[in-house]
């Protein structure tokens, strides 16, 4: 079995990870709902994970906010910080998670950036003049869950603070791959999953928050937060203000034993990409996606087999062993930019377990599948 | 005595920071917090002699400290 689907989950899961939530399925109570010894080893466990993503991310421990998804994380960012009559502004290579909340909150006021897939920057310039009167939110995907590429996410972010715009940054694929500081990047918030390039388990996510900006966001959920019970409205302080409900321990404790043992492997998972794109390409009636981006890429690649939709091709592949996925991606408008909107792409993702011989039985089954 | 802090997190983190001074303490809840606000966190300090020292290390350091209480 090849696995080639890391953009929907990394696979396998170290034990490590599996040992964590082991760990705290057994030895933990509710997170900041008592202060019996279960209940404290609960806190100490959400609170070491704070720490690890902090330092992984650059910024405060109290600033990083943990959600049940990356989704759920872009929910509560975008809905928390759409104040004011402003437009928002996002780009065609958006997931449904950032287009779904932006449509919902501002239905007739979204600006959506085309990326010149040749041209980081004259994707930049076209933002800079999008950006211009009336925009409050801008965000961005740092890299495409489609072909992977990386958009000049730190000029963007600077571009927007210069005009006083809020930023929020989807990491969900290039946390775990790529380097990824909030300060360097300059977003006011970046939001990324648990169970993907960080290798966590499902069911946890986040938002970081810069460590110097001061943002007010409103409240998504209310509910239990273990302290000041009497009080009408949610505290004013993060990461309380946005965790309302039980906190998921096991999964944040393999979440921190993953992002403990984390090591990036940018320059391995990029070669492999960069390898399978160019044998791909060598292959007669194989389209792949995206290959003159200037700008960097995830370790992801978007092709389709002439004549051959993508989810049936996707079928075929898996039923030579190897694992990767058709169809849209839960991103229409990157699938149009990339003229697959009709039957999507087929997508391989590569992660820290892949290796070369991984790129050799890609391209063999896909000759295979195309009768190539 | 006791610390009291906004949140559990900031309990942790106040008590990660005193222990680096080797000062320590015990996180618990303190019933007058709840009685006051409802339900809060506390850092009991072993060493009441260090209650300056430790209030002086948490506000250089930006962490609020909500009140003290000796019960």
């Amino acid at each position: 079995m090849v696995y080639l689907d890391n953009a929907a989950t990394s696979f396998p899961k170290s034990e490590d990870v599996l040992n964590a939530m082991k760990e705290a399925f057994y030895t933990c109570g509710n997170g900041g709902r008592g202060g019996h010894p279960l209940a404290v080893k609960a806190s100490e466990t959400i609170y070491g994970c704070r720490e690890v993503l902090s330092e992984l991310f650059g910024t405060a421990p109290e600033r990083i906010v943990l959600t049940g998804s990356a989704t759920a994380a872009l929910n509560i960012a975008i809905k928390g910080l759409a104040v004011g009559k402003g437009d928002a502004l996002c780009s065609v290579m958006e997931h449904n998670a950032v287009l779904r909340p932006l449509y919902s909150v501002f239905p007739r006021r979204l600006r959506i950036l085309d990326i010149d897939l040749n041209s980081s920057e004259r994707s930049l310039q076209t933002a800079t003049k999008k950006m211009k009167d009336g925009v409050s939110l801008a965000v961005f995907t740092h890299a495409s869950n489609v072909c992977g590429i990386k958009l000049p996410v730190k000029e963007l972010c600077e571009e927007a603070h210069r005009k006083g715009i809020i930023t929020i940054v989807d990491c969900a694929q290039s946390a775990g791959h790529l380097p990824v500081n909030i300060e360097e990047l300059g977003a006011d918030v970046i939001c990324f999953p648990g169970h993907k390039g960080l290798g966590g388990a499902m069911g946890v996510g986040g938002l970081a928050v810069h460590p110097r900006r001061e943002l007010n966001f409103k409240t998504l959920i209310e509910g239990g937060t273990g302290t000041a019970s009497k009080d009408r409205f949610m505290p004013p302080v993060l990461p309380e203000r946005l965790e309302a409900g039980t906190a998921n321990v096991t999964g944040i404790a393999a979440l921190a034993a993953a992002c403990k043992a984390l090591k990036l492997e940018s320059e391995k998972e990029e070669s492999l990409r960069a390898e399978a794109v160019k044998a791909l390409k060598a292959l007669k009636g194989v389209t792949v996606y995206a290959t003159g981006w200037d700008g960097g890429y995830a370790p992801v690649v978007a092709f389709n087999i002439d004549g051959i939709q993508s989810e049936k091709a996707a079928e075929a592949l898996a039923e030579k062993g190897v694992f990767v996925r058709g169809g849209l991606h839960c991103a229409p408008l990157a699938h149009t930019a990339l003229s697959t909107g009709k039957y999507g792409a087929i997508r391989a993702s590569f992660g820290k377990s892949n290796t070369a011989e991984d790129v050799d039985a890609l391209v063999k089954a896909v000759a295979e599948v195309g009768k190539i | 005595m006791t610390l009291i802090f906004s949140s559990v997190t900031y309990a942790i983190k106040a008590q990660k920071l005193l222990a680096r001074y080797r000062i320590y303490t015990t996180l618990t809840r303190t019933p007058s917090v709840t009685a006051v606000r409802g339900c809060g966190y506390g850092l009991k300090m072993s060493d009441v002699t260090r209650e300056v020292e430790a209030l002086s290390l948490l506000s250089g350091s930006g962490i609020s400290v909500l009140g003290t209480t000796r019960e």
